[in-house]
């Protein structure tokens, strides 16, 4: 028996590598894109900026309802909780004088500690009943907000600190916020995944009970995922709140999010890094084009869905990857045998 | 947009050169971020005048075309094609020396808030000129908020003012239910509130109270919205002050939210709430129309039966009546565009009943109000433009448009009214009031509008409010 060394260039022996393709086209290729959507407010026209910045908002959540969903195996569809308290704590933290760009982080922060007990509560059920839960979580914190006369109760807020911005300046500022936001969000999710949690995840992912048996905390690390996810949808919530002056209950608190992010993870293909982001870019461009056709856009999203549940579970990018073998954001590796 | 990349190049570039990309992508977005910060006030100058020269005039519409709020907009394609086959939109506006085009485009709110910031934004960065918007402050409210943000001139309709004005930062609303604080610059709106709905619907108890032994008791369902919540902290307080002798008590049926589909704890409270257990004769809401539906059928069947009910924001439309069918006859709701209002169109003369007659030929069912009221926004729109000297001149038109005075579809609009009637009076500058009237459900019969009979039609039983539009029926009690 030979041990196998990662990188190990013996003659004759299999090699273990991320990739099949080489990481500096991927780097490069990365680079590039991320100067080129830095830029993108000064090179595109206001219109596109302003797609690309709900874009960016949906790859954030949908990123984060793959991990939950796609790695932990979490299927929520409450994740819209978040996506209000973000925007609320964001709301709060502006009334109470902080500058609403300053508030991001304070608002990832708030939501990720909020998380902490409600999985005590949620990790007591499985499968279709912690669904169920989650939804029971988010229309609870609906309920809550409503509630509060200072936060606009059920009538809504406009967002303060904003209106000393030039339209421009709103229009750059929350673009950079929502850009810098899905960067991190989608970099660490990456990071994330190629770490130990990583390994773990993809574990459970697998097969639970094997994870299991072989020493994983499956508890801690779905604890772990589920509050990271909070955290970015509160993120989401947050750059959301900013982009759109006035902050209504019923529309941060809408379970629309949780399908958008749902549909988006799906046809993308779940459980892989790029699904969300090509599932979101399948969704602008079939918004784009169909909206103007009225309701019927939202009857061909539907049957998309159906079709890509029944005949490509694995989504677009699982049907690309299974014919081409490529990866773009690679978390796992591949054994090459010697040649 | 050339002017947009010219001064990036002649600004930003060269900073550019000199960059150190770190190892991590944060690090190297936040340098970005740093960099670019200079050319920020350089975009100022582009997106704001990108369509000054522009011998177009881009007007955006937006309004609830689907989800809870759609029936609002179901007249929306009749409406924009009369507008657009009108003089001024087919064959352009001269203003000054100018002629210029008239450019629409339509965008659809989903009835959702967060849709209706998105769709304006969209407008806003193709260039408009002007912002209209229609159909309950879930819809407008998002609209003016975001024009006033980005300066953008914006008129708002088929939304309660005291609503709208609370929407704006630095604008609130008296005790006495003034408009105090500092209205908004670049925003309009031409509607009514809540004093005009008390004087439309308080009329309409008393008779009824002449007629039956109905008591003083309101039930008042409202949901917690914005509508909800302006009615339900002005509605008992402004009774009280018109009518000070009326003697109504005011049963709150609890602040539910919207879309709630079981109201049997809410229908116990109005049966027997009331001092000495007694039930609520009188009945007034707000709520959205699918769940004035679930509400009414459930009272139906737990036999909470007021003797009349004068709803708000809901029965306003013929297919909520079909939809509850019997149980829809003699429901008192506000009109504020009928087709047998004396009003005709600003734009090519077309005269209410002849506009309804029209929507009814042309095979979209029978007249609804917000056809009115849409067909008046651009009215009033046409009406701003002529008042201005460059039309691409966005605080000039926003100026113009808060003090339009004329006659048109909804009757006489004055959007700066200094009068010492307070029904009448503008609560602020750019708010302009039309006067609603009472109308009830009743069968149809060939003899309204159109010779066409259709289940369940609306027909003016009290015109307490405005004596130019006659009545066409009686009063009677929702339930006997």
């Amino acid at each position: 028996m030979s041990i196998v060394t990662p990188g190990a260039k013996q003659h004759g022996a299999p090699s273990v590598r991320r990739s099949s393709t080489s990481p500096i086209y991927t780097l490069v290729g990365a680079l590039v894109l991320v100067i080129l959507l830095t830029m993108a407010p000064w090179i595109v026209p206001a219109q596109a900026s302003s797609t690309l910045m709900n874009f960016f908002i949906l790859v954030i959540m949908a990123t984060m309802w793959n991990l939950l969903a796609g790695y932990a195996g979490m299927v929520s569809i409450g994740q819209q909780a978040f996506i209000g308290l973000g925007a609320y704590a964001t709301l709060y933290f502006a009334l109470k004088g902080v500058n609403p760009f300053v508030t991001i982080p304070l608002s990832t922060l708030t939501c990720a500690v909020i998380a902490v007990p409600v999985t005590f509560l949620l990790f007591r059920l499985r499968g279709g009943y912690f669904a169920i839960a989650t939804w029971v979580v988010s229309d609870t914190a609906l309920l809550i907000i409503g509630a509060i006369p200072f936060l606009g109760g059920g009538t809504g807020k406009l967002m303060p600190g904003l209106q000393s911005l030039s339209p421009a300046q709103t229009a750059h500022y929350s673009y950079l916020a929502t850009w810098i936001v899905a960067l991190v969000v989608v970099t660490g999710t990456y990071l994330l995944l190629r770490s130990r949690l990583g390994l773990v995840l993809a574990s459970i992912r697998d097969n639970e009970v094997a994870a299991r048996s072989a020493g994983v905390n499956v508890q801690s690390a779905r604890r772990l995922i589920f509050v990271i996810a909070a955290a970015g949808c509160g993120a989401a919530g947050a750059v959301l709140a900013i982009s759109q002056p006035f902050i209504q209950p019923l529309s941060v608190f809408n379970i629309q999010w949780a399908a958008e992010m749902l549909f988006v993870s799906m046809i993308g293909g779940l459980g892989t890094i790029e699904g969300p982001i090509i599932g979101s870019i399948l969704y602008f461009v079939l918004q784009q084009t169909l909206q103007q056709y009225g309701a019927w856009y939202l009857i061909i999203f539907g049957s998309l869905a159906v079709v890509v549940a029944l005949w490509q579970p694995r989504g677009l990018w699982g049907a690309f990857r299974e014919r081409f073998h490529g990866e773009l954001l690679p978390v796992g590796y591949w054994l090459r045998e010697p040649k | 947009m050339t002017s947009e990349i010219n001064s990036g190049s002649a600004g930003g570039v060269p900073g550019w050169g000199g960059f150190e990309f770190g190892r991590r992508l944060g690090l190297k977005a936040a340098g970005a971020m740093a960099a670019s910060g200079a050319l920020l006030t350089l975009g100022d100058v582009s997106a704001a005048h990108a369509a000054t020269k522009s011998g177009t005039i881009k007007i955006g519409y937006v309004s609830p075309r689907t989800g809870a709020l759609a029936d609002f907009a179901g007249p929306d394609a009749f409406v924009l094609k009369e507008i657009r086959a009108s003089s001024y939109f087919a064959k352009g506006i001269t203003i000054g020396k100018t002629k210029y085009k008239i450019e629409i485009t339509e965008k659809d709110t989903q009835s959702l808030g967060n849709i209706a910031v998105q769709v304006t934004q969209e407008l806003i960065n193709s260039g408009v000129d002007l912002i209209l918007t229609s159909s309950a402050p879930e819809t407008t409210i998002p609209v003016a908020t975001t024009c006033e943000q980005y300066k953008v001139p914006c008129l708002s309709t088929v939304v309660p003012w005291e609503a709208y004005w609370g929407g704006f930062s630095g604008a609130t609303i008296s005790p006495q239910g003034g408009a105090t604080g500092t209205g908004p610059t670049y925003n309009s709106m031409f509607f009514f509130g809540v004093p005009q709905f008390v004087g439309c619907f308080v009329p309409m108890w008393q008779r009824i109270q002449k007629m039956t032994s109905c008591n003083s008791n309101v039930a008042e369902m409202f949901p917690n919205d914005s509508d909800g919540n302006a009615f339900r902290a002005a509605f008992a307080p402004t009774v009280g002050a018109i009518y000070p002798t009326g003697g109504y008590s005011f049963i709150d049926g609890g602040a539910y939210t919207d879309l709630t589909t079981n109201y049997s704890s809410m229908i116990q409270t109005f049966k027997t709430g009331a001092k000495g257990g007694a039930a609520c004769d009188l009945f007034i809401n707000c709520p959205l129309p699918p769940d004035f539906q679930s509400f009414w059928t459930q009272a139906s069947q737990q036999k909470y039966l007021p003797k009349l009910a004068t709803v708000a924001k809901v029965m306003l439309f013929p297919t909520d009546a079909y939809a509850l069918g019997s149980l829809s006859n003699n429901i008192a709701t506000d009109a504020w565009f009928t087709p047998y209002s004396p009003y005709k169109s600003s734009l090519t003369g077309q005269s209410a009943n002849a506009f309804c007659t029209a929507y009814q030929k042309a095979g979209h069912g029978q007249w609804v109000q917000s056809m009115g009221s849409t067909y008046s926004l651009f009215e009033i729109a046409i009406q701003g433009l002529k008042r201005v000297t460059n039309p691409h001149n966005r605080l000039a038109l926003a100026k113009a448009l808060q003090t339009v005075n004329y006659d048109g579809m909804c009757g006489p609009v004055n959007m700066n009214l200094k009068s010492s009637n307070p029904m009448l009076a503008s609560p602020a500058k750019g708010i302009g009031m039309i006067m609603p009237v009472g109308v009830q459900w009743k069968p149809g019969s060939t003899a309204l509008v159109g010779h066409k009979k259709y289940a369940w039609s609306q027909v003016v039983v009290d015109n307490s409010l405005n004596k130019h539009v006659p009545l066409n029926g009686t009063l009677e009690p929702t339930n006997a």
